[in-house]
């Protein structure tokens, strides 16, 4: 009962922190997939299974929040680049601001505990 | 392009069925888009690779992406009710996402997507206002950007994939008439050839009712009434059907020949049938050229003979 409550706790919050995380490996430069899968890969705990941030990104790009240009590449096939459009700009300073207040909350409640 | 065993390959390929099974249900990603990730995921992984990979590599590959069926997580444990209200509000918000993400594509790429929906909303449009006439111009201008599609996908050295559901429409609005009218227009040649015959015809009546005494009859000069008495002979059947006889025998005589035309040029010009067609003869190379031209061009001389048999008992050389 425990470890189901935890591990659907886990996964929630991986699920959101992913979102944002996506977001904040694209602020101000443009990655292929690979990359981003690989640098959220190195994450500890965040990723659980490389191919989830695929269908993150499948949606950020409906959403208007992330776009892609395809280019060659020389070391391999051709890349998918992805970059924030300005709508993903605005999101993502908003799930920041968010996120900081979140974070200073939790942070605060958990000061509030010591003797 | 890396080379994987059949196995790997296949495994793959299991994989990405699952990955589509799973994302099916969530309107707001597209399974085309995840599915051309994912393979150039793979591709990066192994592009270093100069052996064919294996089964083996395949899997550790696969095992770091995850089982895709964890991925749709949001439709666990929810009630019959929160999932029909789900579903209506996904529904409402995917109508939302698609315009807005199509209006996007238009405004701002990729290219490929652009020409693709553009080609298809020229086509609706042409359809649309086809009833007042300025539909045919949509329809042409929706071929011409079905067609850029093709190529910026061919230069790509992609599929059209998903995209052709939304570029072939306008395309094949143009080509395949323009088939059929290439290839058929010598069907033309009955009308003249049952005109033909017609004359003949009349002219037998007229003076079988002449014979006869019957009013309406008339008489034509002994030389034309002995040269439609022969021609109607020679024709096989019953006389009513003389005139759809007489059309139907000179349009395949008349196919045949433009068919052997036809061949031999698409076989001397062996790119061209596909891109003028496209995409009814993509599988097309210059040997169907050279068949086609073989069998028209038996099938002419087969009937140039029974024309000349025709001609000769008709009196007509």
């Amino acid at each position: 009962m425990d470890l189901d409550l935890l591990a659907n706790w886990t996964t929630q919050l991986r699920k959101g922190l992913l979102e944002l995380c996506v977001l904040s490996a694209l602020k101000g430069r443009r990655l292929y997939g690979y990359d981003i899968v690989k640098r959220l890969g190195a994450v500890g705990g965040l990723v659980m299974g490389e191919g989830t941030v695929y269908p993150i990104l499948s949606r950020f790009k409906r959403e208007g929040l992330v776009e892609t240009s395809l280019e060659e590449s020389p070391e391999g096939p051709a890349r998918k680049y992805y970059q924030l459009t300005p709508r993903g700009r605005q999101m993502l300073a908003k799930m920041l601001a968010v996120w900081a207040e979140v974070r200073d909350g939790i942070d605060h409640v958990a000061a509030e505990q010591l003797p | 392009m890396t080379a994987f065993t059949p196995e790997a390959e296949a495994r793959l390929e299991e994989y990405l069925r699952q990955v589509r099974a799973a994302v099916a249900r969530d309107p707001e990603v597209s399974p085309d888009e995840i599915e051309a990730d994912l393979r150039e995921h793979v591709e990066t992984e192994f592009h270093t690779a100069i052996r064919p990979v294996t089964l083996t590599e395949m899997e550790a590959v696969l095992v770091r992406l995850g089982p895709p069926e964890n991925w749709a997580t949001a439709a666990a444990g929810r009630s019959a009710k929160d999932v029909v209200v789900g579903d209506l509000t996904a529904l409402g918000r995917w109508f939302r996402t698609r315009t807005r993400g199509v209006l996007s594509t238009l405004w701002r790429g990729p290219e490929d997507w652009r020409l693709a929906y553009l080609a298809f909303g020229l086509f609706c449009l042409g359809v649309l206002t086809a009833i007042v006439g300025i539909g045919v111009l949509f329809l042409l201008a929706s071929y011409v950007m079905g067609r850029a599609a093709t190529e910026l996908a061919k230069e790509k050295g992609t599929t059209l994939g998903a995209r052709r559901w939304l570029v072939y429409p306008g395309v094949l609005v143009v080509s395949v008439p323009l088939f059929l009218a290439v290839m058929l227009w010598p069907l033309a040649a009955a009308a003249p050839a049952s005109e033909f015959v017609e004359s003949y015809e009349r002219v037998a009546r007229d003076t079988e009712l002449h014979e006869r005494g019957v009013r309406g009859g008339f008489k034509h000069p002994p030389e034309r009434v002995e040269q439609a008495r022969r021609m109607m002979a020679a024709i096989p059947g019953p006389r009513d059907w003389s005139e759809p006889v007489a059309g139907i025998f000179a349009a395949v005589g008349a196919l045949a020949l433009w068919w052997t035309v036809v061949g031999v040029a698409m076989w001397a010009f062996p790119k061209w049938p596909q891109v003028v067609f496209h995409p009814l003869l993509d599988g097309y190379d210059g040997w169907h050229g050279v068949k086609l031209a073989a069998v028209a061009g038996v099938a002419f001389l087969i009937w140039l003979g029974f024309a000349t048999r025709f001609a000769e008992a008709a009196g007509l050389t």
